[in-house]
């Protein structure tokens, strides 16, 4: 824990950098967000109406007054008005959030899971040459944009066989309460969850496999066999328990993936997380919220990127509380 | 190892806590009341399925942005946001299907002054507001002030209640008085300015909070940011009672709206059909397509003070050798009408005949060749006046670079190197059109651009494209073309209230830019609607507009 907690300034200074850069990218991008939210009026804009625009949302102050203006309400919590949608972010954000977290945190839980365990299967299996299919499956699945994945997955699942809702996270008119919204929510949230967690599972399945492989060749595990420990439980308690230790990070890791891929899988499927409000601010130069929702992923990734650090010394004795394995001398 | 089980029993239960966590923070269709739904009436109770045969309880059409609360001065965007308003809020006269500006909350008899700058109207009786007040004069008079005194945030509005000078008001009668005269007063700024309730605004220090009120055909009963609108039916409405008693709008794109019509998901939407899907739709049985004529143009921009552009007899020479058949036909594989160098489109009242462009490209290489361009590399393109390579650049964004490219082959049979940039809309914005000032020094040669239907209807529609004034009325001319001869006729346009002058007046403004060649106008696209009629049949088409329309829904 110590280790990890040392690590603590990095990640402030992390946040830090990541605060700035979700406020000056934005602004490099070309346009301007005045030329978007005049342009539909069909009337060319003067000089005078252009800064009318921006004094009203004011762009029209210096970059460091903006960026000071926007310190000060990121700490406040006064995000402002999207320039877009025109509703306060901080809601926008708030009703977005929660269905992302979800489709992330199942997509990292079942993922994982069944990554894991085809990685493990695969390389328990690998002598016997009876791993190609699996591997060439795997990597034929890491090979797939998961725009196309989706896609493929609506046209068949949805536009075909009408098994799942084409859109949205719930039913928006169903009265469900209770258990029946559960169910219409895991409804519809099957086919974008099925998107995520195939073009994720590749990184676990990769992860899992060399994990094992390399905890498989250590003498303990020899010396296990030999002392006849009975099969499962050297490949349960003694190989896998410490070859998931990579996935573990890799879990964690992967949730800042996650994160930004939920954006083409939210696009596809109309799931009104952040990834959607994130596509829409960035077509519409909507820069708070794009600030804002930036952010909030940009934090998120840190914090479980933090996690990981904390919850890895936890997990692997190995590391100490002070310092790395090279202290320890390795694995075991 | 212990660490290890302690850590696994705490995950599970971390991991599950924070699943069921997720589940109860994902907001229920039951949640709060949304920002949107108006505070008097009660929401709409769930809609019942009996269907019956002259009045539908639901249909489900969606829209294909969120376009926030749907009140005037929470506008967005023109389509889908005006389209879905014209649900909510009435204007004084609207456009009718047909295309033509017909009254709406006024009285027939309406009055024009001679001058063109005094419009009279009589408010209707029996209009009313959603929460059961009437709709005054006084309201429509506000409505002119607010937008152009009080509510500063720039907006669609903000252009068209400057037009007006003052209103007289008397009783139930309005009159309009202008600064100018103006024969398109009533198209452009009485058939589009929403009227919104005084009470409602008046002193109202952050309107956009404001919930949508108005005096339409349906009222929003409920909007979720980013998820879906909800619209009511207006029982007594004044022009009958909708056909449809609950509107559900789920907020999609275009592509998975697609998806859903196929799957039987929805009625309609708010977006066309790509050519590429028509066989697709027209495939199923349930689904029927309508084409209408479609008024958004597709340009190639020539910039008219880069040379060689700056040359007429060379952007002459770029139109002889663009096969405008061609494009129509793979790009959009027929579906759209051709354009012509008096840019007006065919069907349109101000369509002169006779100024189609002409395809001849041995006349263009004649041309070139005249010109000096005769001189060719080894790879037989030709070179610059003065004897170095020539390449010559095409701008455009994603959605046009099919057309840039095809482009860029007819002219290179013509002998002319042709490099294709694509770029994205706003970047292209800011080379063609920096910061939307037409009057700022532009940044290309060739660029791919297009004007949105409305600004192609509008009367003197050239105008705009090609004057002179690009601080003024010449503020679309992004080629930045420059003629004495069609200034002068486009200030006599202005300043005509006659509709004989204005006519000849128009034909030369039309036949100036036809001999100038400022840009090439390359086609304009047909609207193609995609409904399902089985789920509902009272469909209406109008010309260049949605099927999902307001007039789709009234008797």
């Amino acid at each position: 824990m110590t280790g990890a907690l040392r690590r603590l300034p990095h990640y402030l200074i992390l946040i830090a950098a990541m605060v700035a850069l979700n406020f000056f990218l934005p602004r490099m991008m070309p346009g301007s967000p005045a030329t978007r939210l005049a342009s539909d009026s069909g009337y060319a804009v003067t000089a005078e109406e252009r800064e009318q625009i921006l004094g009203f949302y004011n762009l029209d102050k210096p970059m460091g007054e903006q960026f000071a203006m926007f310190l000060e309400d990121l700490v406040t919590l006064d995000w402002g008005r999207s320039f877009s949608k025109k509703q306060p972010i901080f809601d926008l954000i708030k009703a977005a959030l929660p269905w992302t977290l979800l489709l992330a945190v199942c997509n990292i839980a079942i993922a994982s899971v069944i990554g894991t365990f085809l990685g493990a299967l695969s390389a328990f299996m690998r002598k016997r040459g009876r791993d190609k299919p699996l591997v060439i499956g795997m990597m034929a699945l890491s090979a797939m944009p998961a725009f196309w994945i989706g896609m493929m997955l609506l046209s068949v699942f949805g536009v075909r066989l009408g098994w799942f809702p084409l859109f949205g996270a719930y039913s928006m008119w169903g009265d469900y309460t209770g258990m029946a919204y559960v169910a219409d929510v895991l409804r519809h949230l099957a086919m974008p969850l099925a998107t995520s967690v195939l073009a994720s599972l590749a990184a676990f399945f990769t992860t899992a496999r060399y994990g094992v492989l390399n905890t498989m060749e250590h003498d303990y595990i020899r010396m296990a066999r030999m002392r006849g420990v009975p099969d499962a439980r050297v490949k349960t308690f003694y190989i896998m328990r410490n070859g998931f230790i990579p996935v573990f990070v890799v879990l964690m890791t992967q949730m800042g993936f996650i994160l930004s891929g939920s954006l083409v899988i939210e696009k596809i499927f109309t799931y009104p997380g952040l990834g959607l409000l994130l596509a829409d601010a960035v077509v519409a130069r909507d820069y708070p919220l794009m600030q804002y929702a930036f952010l909030m992923t940009s934090i998120m990734v840190a914090i479980t990127m933090f996690l990981a650090d904390v919850l890895h010394y936890k997990l692997d004795p190995a590391l100490g509380s002070d310092g790395g394995s090279e202290k320890h001398g390795g694995h075991r | 190892m212990k660490p290890l089980k302690l850590s696994k029993r705490l995950c599970t239960l971390l991991a599950v806590a924070l699943i069921a966590g997720l589940f109860a923070s994902c907001a229920s269709p039951g949640a709060a009341p949304s920002p949107a739904s108006p505070a008097q009436p009660p929401a709409p109770a769930a809609p019942d399925q009996n269907q019956t045969p002259d009045r539908l309880d639901t249909l489900t059409v969606a829209i294909t942005y969120d376009e926030n609360t749907i009140t005037p001065v929470t506008y967005v965007r023109g389509t889908p946001g005006l389209d879905v308003m014209r649900f909510i809020y009435d204007s004084l006269f609207t456009i009718s299907p047909d295309n033509v500006a017909v009254p709406w909350m006024v009285e027939d008899d309406y009055a024009v002054g001679a001058d063109m700058q005094t419009f009279a109207v009589t408010l209707r009786d029996g209009l009313y507001w959603h929460d059961g007040t009437p709709v005054t004069a006084d309201d429509v008079a506000f409505t002119f002030d607010y937008f152009k005194n009080v509510f500063t945030a720039y907006t669609r509005w903000t252009n068209i209640a400057r037009q007006v000078e003052s209103i007289d008001v008397n009783g139930r009668e309005l009159v309009f008085n202008l600064e100018n005269p103006n024969p398109g007063f009533i198209r452009v700024v009485l058939a589009d300015m929403p009227i919104v309730s005084k009470a409602q605004y008046e002193g109202v220090e952050d309107p956009t909070e404001l919930p949508s009120l108005g005096s339409g055909a349906y009222r929003l009963a409920e909007y979720r940011v980013g998820e879906f609108y909800t619209l009511e039916a207006m029982d007594d409405y004044f022009r009958g009672t909708p056909s449809v008693k609950i509107i559900r709008m789920p907020i999609m794109d275009v592509s998975a709206a697609q998806q859903a019509m196929l799957a039987g998901q929805l009625a309609g939407y708010t977006g066309g059909v790509s050519v590429e899907l028509i066989d697709i739709f027209s495939g199923s049985p349930d689904i029927e397509l309508v084409s209408s004529d479609g008024y958004a143009s597709t340009l190639l921009l020539m910039s008219n003070v880069r040379p060689p552009f700056d040359d007429a007899d060379f952007r002459r020479a770029i139109s002889l050798a663009l096969d405008l058949d061609q494009l129509v036909d793979i790009i959009t594989l027929g579906n759209a009408t051709k354009g012509t160098a008096g840019y007006v489109r065919d069907g349109l009242d101000e369509h002169v005949t006779g100024l189609d462009y002409t395809y001849d490209q041995n006349a263009a290489n004649t041309l070139l060749d005249s010109l000096g361009y005769a001189n060719k590399d080894a790879d037989g393109m030709r070179l610059g006046l003065d004897g170095s390579p020539m390449e010559l650049e095409i701008l455009t964004s994603g959605t046009r670079a099919r057309d840039a490219e095809l482009i860029s082959m007819q002219l290179e049979s013509v002998g002319l190197r042709i490099r294709v940039t694509t770029l994205d809309p706003d970047a292209l914005d800011m080379r063609v059109w920096p910061d939307f000032d037409t009057s700022q020094p532009h940044d290309y040669q060739m660029a791919m651009f297009g004007w949105s239907a409305p600004v192609v209807q509008r009367n003197g529609a050239i105008i705009g494209v090609c004057s002179s004034d690009y601080a003024g009325v010449g503020g679309l001319n992004l080629s930045h073309y420059d003629s004495k001869e069609f200034d002068a006729a486009a200030e006599a346009f202005l300043a005509s209230v006659d509709p004989a002058e204005r006519a000849m007046l128009n034909e030369q403004m039309q036949r100036t830019a036809a001999g100038d060649f400022p840009f090439v106008t390359l086609y304009f696209a047909d609207n193609i609607n995609a409904v399902n009629t089985q789920q509902y049949s009272g469909w209406v088409f109008p010309k260049g507009g949605l099927a999902v329309n307001v007039f789709s829904f009234l008797p």
